[in-house]
């Protein structure tokens, strides 16, 4: 299957510039991802891909084809819509069988197709209901059904869950996932949410406001190791402290308001100087809290519990530092065994280990 | 209809509301037309059933003006839908949104003039030293009379209804989803097929309305074609005017009325089902 790159992209609607240079390799095959926040481009690069808008500068490939200006219609690309877009005015299955009938396929083969798209999405007994009477669940199958027929070489989704409640939203992107395993077409998703995005990628680009691609990579790769303030805090949740990097013999720390001293592994070819200021990340979820110390840890803060949020699977402390500084710990409720009670006001220790502490690009 | 009328009495609140506007239908449209029915069948006052007006007005002469009326009406109807459906398209489909309503006000502008006006104007453009004359003399033609021509007639016909085309057009297409065209272009339809799959179907209750709007008001007719071509030329509207105000023979002007209501409620019927059809056709472009 064909990837999709874009070239130096750049596009502006009157003064506003969306887009600037930007550069994007989706490999082929694959299930790709794309987020940022409301406004930052994303969709203006879907529509670039299927071809309802044409960039300023640059251009987009489709395998080695440059399609910058191929037409939508000519394209090997179909776009399942935010909102679907299903023709209000036809039944399921001619929402199907449209881009057949638009080709002049013989009727045979448009019924063979369409008959074998539907048992694939069980379809079967809303066929000639109008798409108004479908619930918002089924149109979505629908939108994909007409988009998966012409088998396109790259598929792409605008938000399409969207209209969805929460526990359709979780059902349809395991479907989804086991669809892009059955084609093997290339998939490029595009969201806000980056919860969806995590689950279903195989690969995913998060964007910031100024329409610029900050980091590239696996979902895993990106949740644990963000380049920049901006990912590490769209992508989950995560405690960002700033401080001031010291060096003590070969060990680094970050020094936050001459109250606290943070341990930190630096990675292997990144260039830290003493005196620079820098931010880190933790993830929540990677702090234990408790009212003893413990030892084994390579950080270890001390600090007053100011709110208690439950959620349901974890509990949400969040601890006042030295410093001042709002630290959030999660804390799995697993109850296996009997537990020592936290309470507000109570004065606990948080440990993490520098490990799992993220040097971040501060920008 | 029928059900127009349970519907009035389902409740006090809508027979409230309903009731002027029914006493006015009433007063105003239906009595005086069972009143136009009794005068074409009845000698005296719904008394003394005869054919005999309606043997009169059976004559080809007769059904030569219907003819011409249908066929003004008819091209009027055509020419205003054919420019009218880009117009509207335009405007409620790729304008911007801060520019739509002015064009809107702009396109319907005559429709907010009087007839009078628009015709004495159309005067200045087309007469022998007008504008157009001027312009085309000056470029070296001579086509002559433009006044008291078919031309002239149908452009004017043409202007003075175009208003009532755009509207429900524009009513209609500004209801059309952009994402539907999109997504039409995106499954590979060409922007034809586009247009007649999908856009035409979702808009076809506006192109009926506007076509029938102006079909049913352009057949009745005769101010604009008098003034403008002339005299000469004689359509429904004149020749009704002319038995009841000239010739004062209310039972012949009654008789005729109700011969080209019932040809023109059947070319209505006809219409309808040709476009039916059309749009039927186009959608297997």
């Amino acid at each position: 299957m064909k990837g999709i790159v874009l070239q130096g992209i750049t596009k502006s609607y009157g003064d506003d510039v969306i887009l600037d240079n930007l550069n994007l390799k989706i490999p082929g095959g694959k299930f790709f991802a794309l987020i940022g926040p409301s406004g930052c481009g994303k969709t203006t690069i879907l529509r670039m891909i299927a071809g309802l808008e044409i960039p300023d500068m640059g251009s987009v490939f489709l395998g080695h084809q440059d399609i910058t200006h191929v037409p939508v219609n000519k394209r090997s690309v179909n776009t399942v819509f935010q909102n679907y877009a299903l023709f209000p005015h036809m039944n399921v299955y001619d929402n199907i069988a449209y881009s057949l009938r638009v080709r002049n396929l013989t009727p045979d083969t448009i019924q063979q197709k369409v008959e074998k798209v539907i048992k694939m999405f069980h379809l079967e007994s809303n066929l000639y209901k109008s798409v108004k009477q479908l619930s918002g669940g089924q149109q979505q199958r629908v939108a994909i059904a007409r988009a998966v027929i012409n088998e396109p070489e790259v598929l792409l989704f605008d938000e399409p869950l969207a209209a969805l409640d929460l526990r359709l939203r979780e059902k349809v992107l395991l479907e989804l996932i086991e669809l892009q395993d059955h084609l093997g077409t290339t998939f490029v998703y595009i969201t806000h949410d980056q919860t969806e995005a995590l689950t279903v990628a195989d690969q995913m680009a998060v964007m910031n406001q100024n329409g610029q691609i900050d980091q590239v990579g696996t979902p895993k790769e990106i949740y644990e190791n963000p380049k920049s303030v901006f990912v590490a805090n769209f992508v989950g949740t995560t405690n960002i402290i700033q401080g001031v990097m010291v060096q003590h013999g070969e060990d680094w720390y970050l020094d936050v308001d001459k109250m606290i001293c943070i341990a930190i592994k630096v990675p292997e070819g990144v260039e830290v100087q003493a005196d620079e200021d820098a931010c880190i990340g933790i993830r929540p979820e990677k702090i234990l809290i408790s009212k003893t110390m413990l030892q084994g840890f390579s950080n270890t803060l001390s600090g007053i519990v100011q709110s208690i949020v439950y959620q349901g699977r974890f509990t949400q402390y969040n601890v006042r530092l030295q410093n001042g500084y709002m630290l959030q710990v999660f804390e799995q409720n697993e109850e296996h065994f009997e537990r020592e009670v936290i309470d507000y006001d109570d004065r606990v220790y948080v440990y993490w280990q520098k490990e799992n502490v993220v040097l971040l690009k501060n920008k | 209809m029928v059900q127009i009328f349970k519907n009035i009495f389902k409740s006090e609140k809508s027979f409230f509301f309903m009731a002027p506007a029914l006493a006015w239908q009433i007063s105003f449209c239906f009595l005086p037309l069972l009143f136009v029915i009794q005068l074409s069948f009845c000698t005296e006052l719904f008394q003394f059933v005869t054919l005999e007006y309606f043997a009169e007005v059976f004559k080809l002469s007769h059904f030569l003006v219907i003819f011409r009326s249908m066929l003004l009406a008819t091209v009027t109807a055509i020419s205003c839908l054919l420019v009218a459906y880009p117009v509207a398209y335009y405007v409620a489909l790729c304008a911007p949104d801060r520019m739509r309503s002015t064009l809107m006000f702009l396109a319907v502008l005559p429709f907010l003039t009087n007839l009078l006006v628009q015709v004495y104007a159309w005067f200045f453009i087309l007469e022998k030293h007008g504008v157009i004359n001027n312009f085309l003399y000056f470029v070296g033609l001579d086509v002559g009379h433009l006044l008291n021509s078919q031309f002239s007639m149908y452009l004017v016909m043409f202007h003075v209804y175009l208003p009532f085309m755009i509207m429900p057009l524009y009513s209609t297409l500004e209801k059309i989803n952009v994402r539907w065209i999109e997504a039409s272009l995106d499954l590979g339809a060409s922007y034809f097929q586009t247009i007649c799959r999908v856009v035409l179907p979702l808009s076809i209750q506006g192109v009926k309305t506007g076509f029938f709007l102006v079909y049913v008001t352009s057949f009745g007719e005769y101010a604009i074609p008098s003034l403008i071509a002339g005299q000469k030329n004689y359509f429904v509207g004149n020749l009704i005017a002319e038995y009841f105000f000239i010739g004062k023979d209310w039972h012949v002007g009654a008789a005729f009325t109700c011969l080209s209501s019932c040809v023109f409620i059947v070319s209505i019927r006809g219409y309808q089902l040709l476009l039916n059809k059309l749009v039927d056709r186009l959608q297997r472009v």
